[in-house]
């Protein structure tokens, strides 16, 4: 990354008109860059005075707060509430990255970690459809190129399948992480759901949309 | 002399860069209904806003140290943060692809900016009415349609390092417009 690639790129990155992972790209860069920060910066103010000058206001929901302050919370004991208290990416960053289960590529990647953590992502929680099935929930790509599961259970003796139209893959039972089970597939080859599956059937199940 | 606004925000940001707990939760509640509006206007629903909102911050908070004093105020980084992740959302969400398409198609030859009644920068609105049709027309597309610049190259018919040259230029007089006031 150099200062000429990112000052071409300063006014599409403000405009919005990069994508993510060019984004990702501009902010390595920035964070160690002064000079380019205030180029940055400039293009940043011009379109915050577009942004006020042509948005109408409305007021934010006050569910919301209560959402921001958790993400800068420090690490909470562990326990079931925390997983669910800490969503998304508090949860992948703060509970599991270095102790997750990998599978399929299972190195462990310093930039497939930040690609996962600097990703946006959905998140569905699993429908029981057996009495003492335990939460879960799972977090995955837009494009559901990767899917990260969590079982509020450990140990848990289930395996995640992934189904694609009429035909499924297993993917194996998550590993136990103090309270919870993780289970992440990197590579998880855009599944349209997954469901948790026992030794009695289907556990639960939940659509990636 | 600075407004007590200016040094309220100066301070926030301050304890923004050192990633201090509270800061985060600090610029929020200064610039909720900014990032929230920001976020819904682009995506057109409650319920995405807030998850849009949510997951900036988030990224923002946890990526660290992308924000530096240097770079400006914290409002702008954050208010571009959540918009740009609303464009992104919008981009891949499938139930926005054919409203994109459509739009792609069927924008009309006139790029004319509107500008709300309430819009207060005088000199911003003063300098996006007098940009040249051509600077003009790619601030449209870009900014109040959403689209990449390689959709603009395509949708006019113009290469797209001339896109990208209008959009340098367009940028630059906004710039300059904005320091005049500021000066």
């Amino acid at each position: 990354m150099t200062h000429d690639y990112t000052l071409e790129r300063r006014d599409a990155y403000a405009l919005g008109t990069l994508s993510l992972e060019e984004r990702n790209q501009l902010d390595d860069h920035l964070a160690v860059c002064a000079s380019c920060s205030r180029a940055i910066g400039e293009a940043e103010r011009v379109v915050c005075a577009m942004i006020e000058m042509t948005t109408p206001l409305v007021s934010a929901p006050a569910t919301l707060e209560s959402r921001i302050k958790r993400i800068a919370e420090p690490r909470r004991s562990k326990g079931p509430s925390a997983m669910w208290g800490a969503l998304a990416a508090a949860v992948i960053l703060t509970l599991g990255l270095s102790t997750m289960h990998f599978r399929e590529e299972t190195l462990r990647s310093d930039a497939v970690l930040a690609t996962i953590a600097t990703s946006h992502f959905k998140h569905v929680s699993l429908t029981s459809h057996t009495i003492g099935a335990p939460p879960a929930k799972v977090l995955y790509a837009p494009d559901r190129s990767w899917i990260y599961l969590i079982v509020d259970a450990a140990p848990c003796e289930c395996h995640l399948i992934a189904v694609y139209g009429n035909r499924v893959r297993d993917f194996g039972a998550p590993e136990q992480n103090d309270l919870t089970s993780t289970l992440f597939i990197k590579n998880a080859g855009k599944p349209a759901s997954v469901r948790l599956v026992g030794k009695s059937g289907v556990l639960e199940d939940g659509a990636l949309k | 002399m600075k407004s007590t606004s200016e040094i309220e925000d100066a301070s926030i940001a301050r304890d923004f860069c050192e990633r201090r707990p509270e800061a985060l939760a600090a610029a929020y509640r200064a610039y909720s209904q900014l990032l929230y509006s920001v976020a819904r206007n682009v995506l057109g629903n409650d319920e995405d806003a807030e998850d849009c909102v949510h997951d900036a911050l988030t990224r923002v908070w946890h990526r660290g140290f992308s924000y530096r004093t240097e770079r400006g105020t914290l409002k702008s980084y954050l208010a571009v943060c959540v918009r740009n992740e609303a464009i992104s959302r919008r981009r891949s969400d499938t139930r926005h692809s054919q409203i994109e398409r459509d739009a792609f198609v069927d924008t009309p030859q006139s790029y004319e900016i509107e500008i709300p009644d309430h819009a207060q920068n005088g000199s911003l609105r003063q300098a996006l009415a007098t940009l040249p049709e051509e600077q003009r027309q790619v601030i449209e597309l870009s900014y109040f349609r959403n689209l990449t610049q390689t959709q603009i190259s395509e949708r006019l018919g113009v290469p797209l390092g001339t896109i990208k040259s209008r959009v340098g230029l367009a940028m630059q007089r906004l710039k300059n417009a904005l320091r005049a006031v500021s000066a």
